[in-house]
C-alpha cells in the first residue's frame, strides 16, 4: 500500500518540523530571558578589575563586545548564540572557562545516576504493582497502597534525610555523600550510587505504581481477558501474556515524560549527596549567578525534555499499531 | 432558660457534626490536618513555646519535655522553629497556586472556549514552556530576577502555570459544546459573558480539584527551593532550610529533621486529600442542572 506509506512518511516529516519549532522556540525563549537581565554578558565577563580606570574599563568593554557579537543587533546576537549553541559552544563561565568543558565533565555522573534511578523504579514498580494485582490479601494491597501515597507526598531531600539516617548514620551500611569515578573503582562507585538512586526511584516507583495499577485494573475488565480465561488459560498466562503488555502502554509515556523531566530531581539528589552531576553545577551556578552556565543548562534540559518526549512518542507508534494508523 | 441554650447549643452542634459526616472522609481529614497549620501561620506567636530567634538552650539536644523536638545546631527550639515557618511556607504556596491558578485557568479556558488558530498558538506556547523541566525553570528565574519572596512565587507561579493551562483547555473544549453555552450565544452572549458567566463556573468543580493538586505541589517546589538555599534566609526558619541544616548535623542528631519533614509532607498530603474530597464531592452533582445533559444537546 504505498498510499499509506506515503501518508505515514508525511506525517514523519510533520513531526519532525513541529520537533525543531519547539526546539526553536524554547532556544528563543532562553535567550530572551538571558538578555532580560540587568548589565551586558561582556560586562560580566571582565567583572569589577580594581586596576582599571573608567575610560580603561570602558576601552576594554567596547572591544569584548565587539568580540563578543554584543554589538550587533539582538536578532543577529541570537542567531550567533544559537548556532554557536548548536556546534557545542556555550561561550565561557565566570572564571573564564569554557562551559561546554564543565558542563561535560557533569554529565556523564548525572547519566549514571539518572539511568540507575530509572530502572531501579520500572523494575521496582513492575515487581510491586504485580504483587499489588495478584495477591489475594487485601492487606499487602492496603500496604502498598499506603506506601505509595506517603511516597508521593514526601519531598525528595526529606526522603533522602530518612534513608541516610537509616543506612548511614544508624546502620553505617553505606556513605552518606560522595562519589568515586566509575573508571576509578567500580564497587566503590556502586556504593555512593545506591543511596542517590533510591532517593530519586522511590517517588517515581509511586507515580508509575499509580498508573501501572489503574492499567491493570483497567486492562482485566477488558474482552480479550474474559476471552482468554474462557479459552482455559491459567490465571498466571493471562495476567502475563495478556494483561500486562496491555497494562503496561500508558505507563511507557509516563516513564518517557520523567526520564525527559529527571533534571529536577537531580537537582535536588545530587545536592543532598554532592554527587558532582548537571545538577549541583546547576544549583551552584544559580548561587554564583553564573549566566552562560546557567542558560546553557537550561537549554541542555529542555532539549533534552523535547527529544526524549518526540522519542517516547515515535516508540508508542512502534508499540501499539493501534495509533499507527494514518490520519 | 440556661438549659434551653445547653438543648439549642447541642442540636446545633449535632447538626454541624452531621453536616460534617455528609462530607467526604478525605475532604474532612485533609481539613482537620490543614488547620492546625493555618493557625500556626495566623498566630505563631500564640503557639510557639519559645523565642525561635533566640539561642537558649544546648544546641543538638534531643527531643526532651522543654524541647519538644529538642534543639538546633546553635540551640534554638526546633519546635518554634518549625511554628514560625509555617507563615513563609503556606504564603509562598498558596500564593503561587493561586497565581498559577488563574493564569492558567484564565489562558486555558480561553483557549479552549475559542479553539481554532488562536487555541493552537496558544497551546504551542504553552508546550514551550512544558518543555522546561520544573525546578530548573525556577532557578533560571531566580538566577535572573534575584531571590526574593516575590520572585520565589511568581517562578513557581510560572512553572505550575503551563500545566494548569493545559488541563483548563481540555475543560474549555468540553463545555463550549454545551447546550446552556449554545443557548447563550444564540441569546446574544458576548464572549466575555459566557466565558465568566457560564464556562468558568461550570468548569469551578473541576479546576478546584486540579487547584488543590496545585497547591500541594506548590509545597513542595517552594520546600525544595529553600532547601536548596534559595528560598527564605537564615535566620528566617523555612521547613526547607530547616532540613538542610539537618542534613550536616544527621551524624550527631538523627531527628532533626523529623519535624519539618512530617510538615511538608502533612501540608502536601492534606491539600491531596482536600482535592480528592471535592473530586467525590462534586462527582455526584456533576452535570445537575446543565442544559445540555437534560435537553439532549440542542
Amino acid at each position: 500500500m504505498p498510499s499509506l506509506r506515503k501518508a505515514r512518511l508525511v506525517g514523519v516529516v510533520a513531526q519532525l518540523g513541529q520537533l525543531l519549532a519547539v526546539l526553536l522556540a524554547v532556544s528563543l525563549l532562553t535567550f530572551i530571558l538571558l538578555n532580560a537581565l540587568p548589565g551586558s554578558a561582556a560586562d560580566a565577563r571582565i567583572g569589577p578589575l580594581p586596576n582599571f580606570s573608567p575610560e580603561e574599563r570602558e576601552q576594554l568593554l567596547a572591544s569584548l563586545s565587539k568580540q563578543m557579537g554584543l554589538d550587533k543587533p539582538l536578532p543577529i546576537q541570537y542567531l550567533i548564540w544559537v548556532k554557536d549553541a548548536a556546534n557545542g559552544n556555550f561561550g565561557l563561565n565566570y572564571q573564564g572557562l569554557e562551559v561546554s568543558q564543565v558542563v561535560g565533565d557533569r554529565l556523564g555522573p548525572t547519566i549514571e545516576l539518572g539511568v540507575a534511578s530509572i530502572l531501579l523504579s520500572t523494575i521496582g514498580a513492575l515487581i510491586v504493582s504485580l504483587i499489588a494485582y495478584r495477591t489475594r490479601w487485601r492487606v499487602v494491597r492496603g500496604g502498598i497502597q499506603g506506601a505509595v501515597t506517603v511516597l508521593m507526598v514526601m519531598p525528595t531531600f526529606w526522603l533522602g534525610l530518612l534513608l541516610v539516617i537509616v543506612f548511614a548514620a544508624e546502620l553505617q551500611w553505606l556513605p552518606s555523600a560522595g562519589f568515586t569515578s566509575i573508571s576509578d573503582d567500580f564497587g566503590e562507585n556502586l556504593k555512593y550510587l545506591l543511596l542517590p538512586a533510591l532517593t530519586l526511584a522511590l517517588p517515581q516507583l509511586a507515580l508509575f505504581f499509580r498508573y501501572l495499577n489503574a492499567g491493570l485494573r483497567d486492562t482485566s475488565h477488558a474482552a480479550f481477558v474474559t476471552a482468554s480465561r474462557a479459552r482455559g488459560l491459567t490465571n498466571r498466562g493471562v495476567d502475563y501474556r495478556h494483561v500486562l503488555p496491555n497494562a503496561v502502554l500508558p505507563t511507557i509515556t509516563v516513564v518517557g515524560l520523567v526520564a525527559g523531566s529527571l533534571i529536577s530531581g537531580l537537582v535536588i539528589v545530587e545536592s543532598v549527596f554532592s554527587w558532582p552531576g548537571l545538577g549541583l553545577l546547576l544549583v551552584e551556578s544559580v548561587k554564583k549567578k553564573d549566566y552562560n552556565t546557567v542558560a546553557s543548562i537550561v537549554l541542555i534540559t529542555a532539549v533534552a525534555y523535547v527529544v526524549v518526549a518526540f522519542l517516547v512518542d515515535a516508540l508508542y507508534r512502534v508499540l501499539d499499531p493501534r495509533t499507527r494508523r494514518p490520519t | 432558660m440556661t438549659g434551653d441554650v445547653a438543648v439549642a447549643g447541642r442540636a446545633s452542634f449535632r447538626s454541624a457534626w452531621s453536616w460534617v459526616r455528609s462530607q467526604p472522609t478525605p475532604l474532612v481529614i485533609g481539613v482537620v490536618i490543614l488547620i492546625p497549620f493555618l493557625l500556626m501561620a495566623a498566630f505563631p506567636g500564640l503557639l510557639a513555646p519559645h523565642d525561635p530567634f533566640k539561642i537558649e538552650a544546648i544546641p543538638l539536644q534531643p527531643p526532651s519535655g522543654s524541647y519538644l523536638l529538642g534543639t538546633d545546631e546553635v540551640g534554638r527550639d526546633l519546635l518554634s522553629r518549625c511554628i514560625y515557618a509555617a507563615r513563609n511556607d503556606l504564603l509562598v504556596s498558596i500564593a503561587s497556586a493561586a497565581v498559577a491558578f488563574t493564569l492558567g485557568v484564565a489562558l486555558g479556558l480561553f483557549s479552549g472556549y475559542v479553539g481554532r488558530r488562536t487555541d493552537t498558538i496558544l497551546m504551542r506556547l504553552v508546550d514551550v514552556l512544558l518543555s522546561f523541566p520544573t525546578i530548573v525553570l525556577a532557578l533560571f528565574l531566580i538566577t535572573i530576577f534575584g531571590r526574593s519572596m516575590w520572585v520565589q512565587i511568581l517562578a513557581i507561579a510560572l512553572v505550575m502555570m503551563p500545566s494548569t493551562a493545559r488541563f483548563s483547555r481540555g475543560e474549555g473544549l468540553v463545555l463550549r459544546g454545551r447546550g446552556y453555552v449554545e443557548a447563550s450565544r444564540i441569546s446574544g452572549g458576548s464572549r466575555r459573558h459566557i466565558l465568566v458567566r457560564h464556562v468558568l463556573p461550570n468548569a469551578m468543580p473541576t479546576l478546584l480539584v486540579a487547584a488543590s493538586v496545585l497547591a500541594s505541589s506548590a509545597v513542595l517546589i517552594a520546600a525544595s527551593l529553600s532547601y536548596l538555599g534559595l528560598g527564605a534566609q537564615p535566620p528566617e526558619p523555612s521547613w526547607g532550610n530547616m532540613l538542610r541544616s539537618a542534613y550536616g548535623v544527621v551524624f550527631d542528631a538523627p531527628l532533626y529533621g523529623i519535624g519539618p519533614g512530617v510538615c511538608i509532607s502533612l501540608v502536601a498530603g492534606a491539600y491531596i486529600l482536600i482535592g480528592e474530597g471535592l473530586r467525590r464531592k462534586f462527582r455526584t452533582d456533576r452535570n445537575v442542572g446543565t442544559l445540555g445533559n437534560t435537553v439532549g444537546g440542542v
